[in-house]
């Protein structure tokens, strides 16, 4: 199935965030302790299948990430059952990429070195390559035990750390 | 001035071990208690001068890295002090992870899935502060307890091993 990609990064209309909001609510993928106006103004990527409707929504949030000690987009990304295939996600983490890093790239300071990311997907954890061909890469495992990937914006600078933790 | 790049991981000969120990001793960077024949054999790459004597090397050591859970080569390189600021750190470095790659594709199960390095040249920190190195592959990873730079790279093809 064919997919279309629209980047709403900083550009989410009320209409929108209903929309998403509703197709969230559709696949209990709205936690109850979200705000779901915060969680749809973190959209970066809409997916649409062929009848125009919404099969995949991913969100980004700047965070300091502890065991880096710089600030990272925590990058989260959900697709309604039938969707959760490789030809989805790769190309909805591409057109994210891309999106973030040129809203950075517009900064007169970036507010981010790139994106991490929390890898929950059981089909992407069978995956086990430290290195993805997006340009993630391993950096340990989150508390919860899953593995976590950072992606460097190209050009990416380090900032003095902001936190420090022990290897 | 002119530079050769021996690739010596695995192949290191007692009389090259007493060279190699002979330039560690000269630049005064044997830790004490340390055996210098064990050493020498964890040395993957030699860099030579025009008199064909040693001027820099590397060496790399496998071991659990505690932030991945994984085992990584830690990767250290000397370079004698009238050698320094000649540029000749990138060379060595993709030589030493060509060297650590292809070994590690010879053995039926990889001793290491990459190589990982603490940053403590203060130049190279301050130089090379992109997250990702491009022209070698290494990413950020974190600080060490020391509040170092840790960067790593994964050989290309290699998987996760189980969590140590």
């Amino acid at each position: 199935m064919t997919y279309r990609f629209d980047t709403v990064w900083n550009a989410c209309t009320p209409a929108l965030s209903e929309e998403i909001i509703a197709f969230w609510r559709s696949e209990n993928a709205l936690p109850a302790e979200d705000d779901p106006a915060v969680r749809t103004g973190q959209t970066v990527v809409v997916a649409r299948d062929r009848d125009g409707r919404i099969a995949g929504t991913c969100t980004a949030y700047l965070r300091v990430v502890p065991r880096l000690g710089q600030p990272m987009y925590y990058f989260r990304m959900f697709f309604s059952g039938g969707h959760r295939r490789r030809y989805s996600i790769i190309p909805m983490m591409k057109e994210a990429q891309k999106a973030l890093s040129a809203y950075n790239s517009g900064l007169p300071m970036p507010e981010s070195l790139g994106v991490v990311m929390e890898v929950e997907n059981p089909n992407l954890r069978r995956h086990t390559n430290p290195t993805w061909p997006v340009g993630f890469n391993f950096i340990g495992y989150s508390p919860r035990g899953l593995p976590l990937y950072a992606y460097y914006f190209p050009g990416a600078k380090l900032l003095p750390p902001a936190r420090r933790r022990n290897a | 001035m002119p530079y050769q790049y021996q690739t010596v991981w695995k192949n290191v000969s007692p009389e090259l071990a007493a060279e190699i120990t002979g330039f560690w001793t000269g630049e005064e960077a044997l830790p004490k208690g340390s055996d210098p024949g064990e050493r020498a054999q964890q040395v993957a790459v030699i860099m030579r001068d025009g008199s064909g004597a040693i001027a820099a090397l590397s060496s790399a050591v496998p071991g659990v890295v505690p932030r991945l859970r994984q085992v990584l080569y830690g990767y250290r390189t000397l370079c004698a002090a009238a050698h320094r600021g000649n540029h000749t750190s990138l060379a060595m470095l993709q030589l030493s992870q060509k060297a650590l790659l292809e070994y590690n594709q010879s053995l039926p199960q990889p001793e290491a899935i990459g190589i990982y390095m603490e940053i403590e040249s203060r130049m190279i920190s301050e130089h090379y502060d992109e997250a990702f190195w491009p022209r070698t592959g290494f990413s950020f990873i974190g600080y060490s307890p020391r509040g170092l730079v840790l960067r790593a790279y994964y050989f290309p093809g290699f998987k996760l091993q189980p969590p140590a």
